[in-house]
């Protein structure tokens, strides 16, 4: 069942009438208010030990590999997983006082770096199970410690950061995590960084048309005079996610494949890959409160005063 | 350039390349109060490959020494400075020999079809006779694969991206792209590819001398990726009748002189520079780096300048609406041999291309792609209508004619290993 802050919900794209029933059921499942924690937050012991998962939903439904989806887009198709997989970085920890703490991941392997900046790769596809195509193995955790204390929600981006983006993707020195030897397929060389998400849906209408996002920082040069690789980007395209109240112990982080094609038709091929000039995209980058013009002038910076609604809290 | 000596280039080496490279990390804190969007900050972590190793200084009077351990040297023109070479990647005869083995080896691709001499052929200027080139899986990519010819020189590469300056960067692209699918290592296959190259016998002992602070010559990706970036910029031709004009050791024939003349004259030049005629060419030596791309007039779908949506140009890279249907020029030595021609081979021979920028661009009366091109408001003000006579046209045939460096496409030393004779014994192509 999810557990969504009355807050958060409210700016879904979801009607008023599902919010409502969706409302009163997760009211009795969250204990009333709907943040699965109390005013005071949630303590984190001596041990510094802090585990935050992630989970994949379509709307209020858990989602894998090998399952159908239903109720998708705006036709209400149905579609399979081929690959589910995105990058989060910077975790830090909220407290009620309105500071924050940096999560310290307790690795840096095939998943995680750990570092000035730090990311994690969250892997929910699985490579041959159902139509899944990607994902060497589930990955939903990410590990890390904080000081002890008491804490009342997270914030994190999803992505990569500029300074861990444009790495080599094959130098031995890159984190194995950003690396094409070790994640090939997040690998975006042809616009010189990470695919920050892989999100790939096949439809299972006529002809199985792809719905995919494949986010990521575009307008991406180099500067050949100086031998940088990449420069600078124009649209970074990086989500700030919030969970002002939220408990890591009672509840994970669902990406909902449901509200992020919300407008999408699934009887036909939605491929958004963050082309700044690609309609595709207006639906996804909506949902994702990223500034984008389908003339090209998109800034991709988060919109002012709007949230994303394609993460959200969900109950354990 | 044509004035610039030897010993020039080796004093500016510190200065240019390397030193610029060193200046990056600093240059790019200060960008972060001028960038719009995204850009590094304190320390430009995407700058590191480049600075990371420092090179060996040079010697000041050898181009040897300009780019790369003792036993490499660049064999060009008095004229033409040796390219920029990534400080992390030097050069040397292994790792060139071992690239040569590595471009031609089928087992690099992820069903073992295909390698990246499947779509560059060397008798072709490394390219493939194709409009589109088609990958391992059969998917037709929305380009033409390009020229290899003294690719190490340019500034960005393929047809339209400013995100890849480097051929090891490029590389990456077909290896391990999905939109389409050249070579096809992918997330399930790309431990098995390397494995699948163990069983080259000799590889283990090429990877040591090409890599030799890795004496156990590890088949590593990263090693892979340099030793073909290494081959790729050994890919030199300057030996075209063009050049040898130049040194006085050939003589144009009329037409050719005539055409020439014509070349220059009609600004054809002006994209296409000398001494590779094409854009983008850059040098140890290089100032003022050319990183321009350019709208021929090709397609005009919307009376707006439209190109068909499979490939837009630059564009596709950097979203701005002006940069629709830009490319760069590429070079037109061995042009003869590279047809058919432009990003998505729509010309077929070289005398429609010349017929096509007489005329300004290219009207589509027919078909999906119809418009008339030579109207596009995006067009480069360098193509425009000209006045060039069925003979002109004959005399500049005739010229591009001279760029052809017929050693350059049978020198064994960048022909298949896997089924030329062994080196010293030259085949016919």
């Amino acid at each position: 069942m999810a557990c969504f802050s009355t807050s958060r919900y409210s700016k879904s794209l979801l009607g008023a009438a599902s919010a409502a029933l969706a409302l009163s059921a997760l009211l009795s499942a969250c204990g009333g208010g709907g943040d699965g924690g109390s005013s005071n937050g949630w303590s984190v012991d001596a041990s510094g030990a802090v585990k935050l998962q992630f989970a994949a939903y379509a709307g209020s439904t858990p989602i894998q590999c090998g399952t159908a989806v239903a109720g998708l887009g705006s036709k209400s198709s149905g579609a399979q997983i081929q690959d589910l997989r995105f990058y989060i970085s910077n975790v830090k920890l909220l407290k009620a006082d309105g500071s924050s703490v940096a999560l310290t991941l307790s690795a840096t392997d095939n998943n995680n770096y750990q570092g000035t900046d730090s990311v994690s790769l969250i892997t929910l596809s699985q490579t041959g199970v159902g139509s899944c195509t990607a994902g060497a193995s589930l990955n939903k955790l990410i590990q890390g410690t904080v000081p002890a204390g008491q804490y009342v929600g997270v914030t994190m981006t999803l992505g990569v950061p500029f300074s861990l983006n444009h790495l080599n993707s094959t130098d031995p020195a890159t984190p194995a995590v950003l690396r094409s030897d070790v994640n090939p397929g997040m690998s975006w060389n042809w616009r010189g960084g990470r695919k920050f998400t892989k999100v790939e849906l096949q439809s299972t209408d006529t002809g199985s048309p792809m719905t995919l996002l494949h986010l990521g920082s575009t307008g991406c040069v180099g500067d050949p005079a100086n031998g940088v690789a990449i420069s600078s980007c124009t649209a970074p395209n990086r989500v700030p996610l919030t969970f002002s109240s939220f408990n890591p112990n009672t509840q994970a982080i669902a990406l909902d494949v449901k509200t992020l094609f919300a407008s999408a038709d699934f009887s036909v091929a939605n491929s958004c890959m963050s082309s700044p000039t690609d309609a595709k995209c207006v639906g996804p980058f909506g949902v994702l409160a990223l500034n984008f013009n389908s003339d090209g002038t998109g800034t991709g910076q988060p919109i002012s005063g709007q949230t994303q609604s394609a993460f959200k809290a969900v109950g354990l | 350039m044509g004035t610039t000596t030897l010993d020039a280039w080796g004093a500016r080496w510190p200065g240019t390349w390397l030193g610029a490279g060193l200046l990056a990390g600093a240059l790019c804190a200060g960008q972060q109060a001028f960038a719009a969007g995204d850009s590094p900050r304190a320390a430009d972590a995407a700058s590191t490959t480049f600075t990371a190793t420092v090179p060996t200084p040079p010697a000041a009077s050898s181009k040897k020494a300009a780019a790369g351990p003792a036993d490499w040297v660049w064999q060009l023109p008095a004229d033409v400075a040796p390219p920029r070479v990534p400080a992390d990647n030097p050069m040397s005869t292994a790792k060139v020999e071992l690239g040569r083995f590595l471009f031609y080896d089928k087992r690099l691709s992820g069903n073992g079809t295909q390698s990246c001499g499947s779509c560059h052929f060397q008798r072709l200027a490394f390219t493939d006779g194709r409009a589109h080139g088609l990958g391992s899986t059969g998917e037709a990519h929305p380009r033409s694969p390009m020229s290899l010819a003294n690719v190490a020189f340019n500034a960005t590469y393929t047809w339209a991206n400013p995100a890849l300056i480097t051929l090891e960067r490029q590389m990456t692209n077909p290896v391990f792209g999905e939109t389409p699918v050249e070579m096809g290592v992918n997330d399930a296959n790309v431990q098995q590819v390397l494995q699948r190259l163990q069983a080259e016998p000799s590889y283990p002992r090429r990877f040591a001398a090409a890599f030799p602070e890795d004496p156990q010559g590890a088949i590593s990706w990263d090693h892979v990726i340099k030793a073909v970036s290494a081959f790729e910029r050994s890919l030199l031709s300057f030996n075209s009748k063009y050049d040898r004009v130049k040194e006085g050791k050939a003589r144009f024939s009329a037409p050719e002189a005539r055409g020439l003349k014509l070349f220059r004259q009609a600004e054809c030049v002006k994209c296409h520079q000398e001494p590779n005629f094409s854009n983008q060419f850059l040098t140890v030596a290089t100032r003022d780096v050319d990183v321009s791309f350019y709208n021929k007039g090709l397609y005009n779908l919307d009376g707006r300048g439209a190109y068909p949506a499979a490939s837009p140009g630059l564009i596709e890279i950097t979203g701005k609406a002006a940069d629709m249907g830009h490319y760069r020029a590429p070079t037109l030595r061995n042009i003869e041999v590279t047809a058919p021609y432009m990003h998505d081979g729509s010309v077929a021979t070289l005398q429609e291309a010349i017929a096509l920028y007489a005329d300004g661009g290219r009207r589509l009366t027919q078909g999906p792609n119809a418009g008339e091109g030579r109207a596009s408001p995006l067009k480069s003000a360098l193509v425009h209508p000209r006045a060039l006579s069925r003979q002109d046209q004959a005399d500049l045939l005739a010229f591009l004619k001279t760029l052809t460096d017929p050693q350059f496409l049978r020198d064994p030393r960048h022909a298949d290993p896997f089924q030329s004779p062994p080196p010293g014994k030259r085949r016919t192509p």
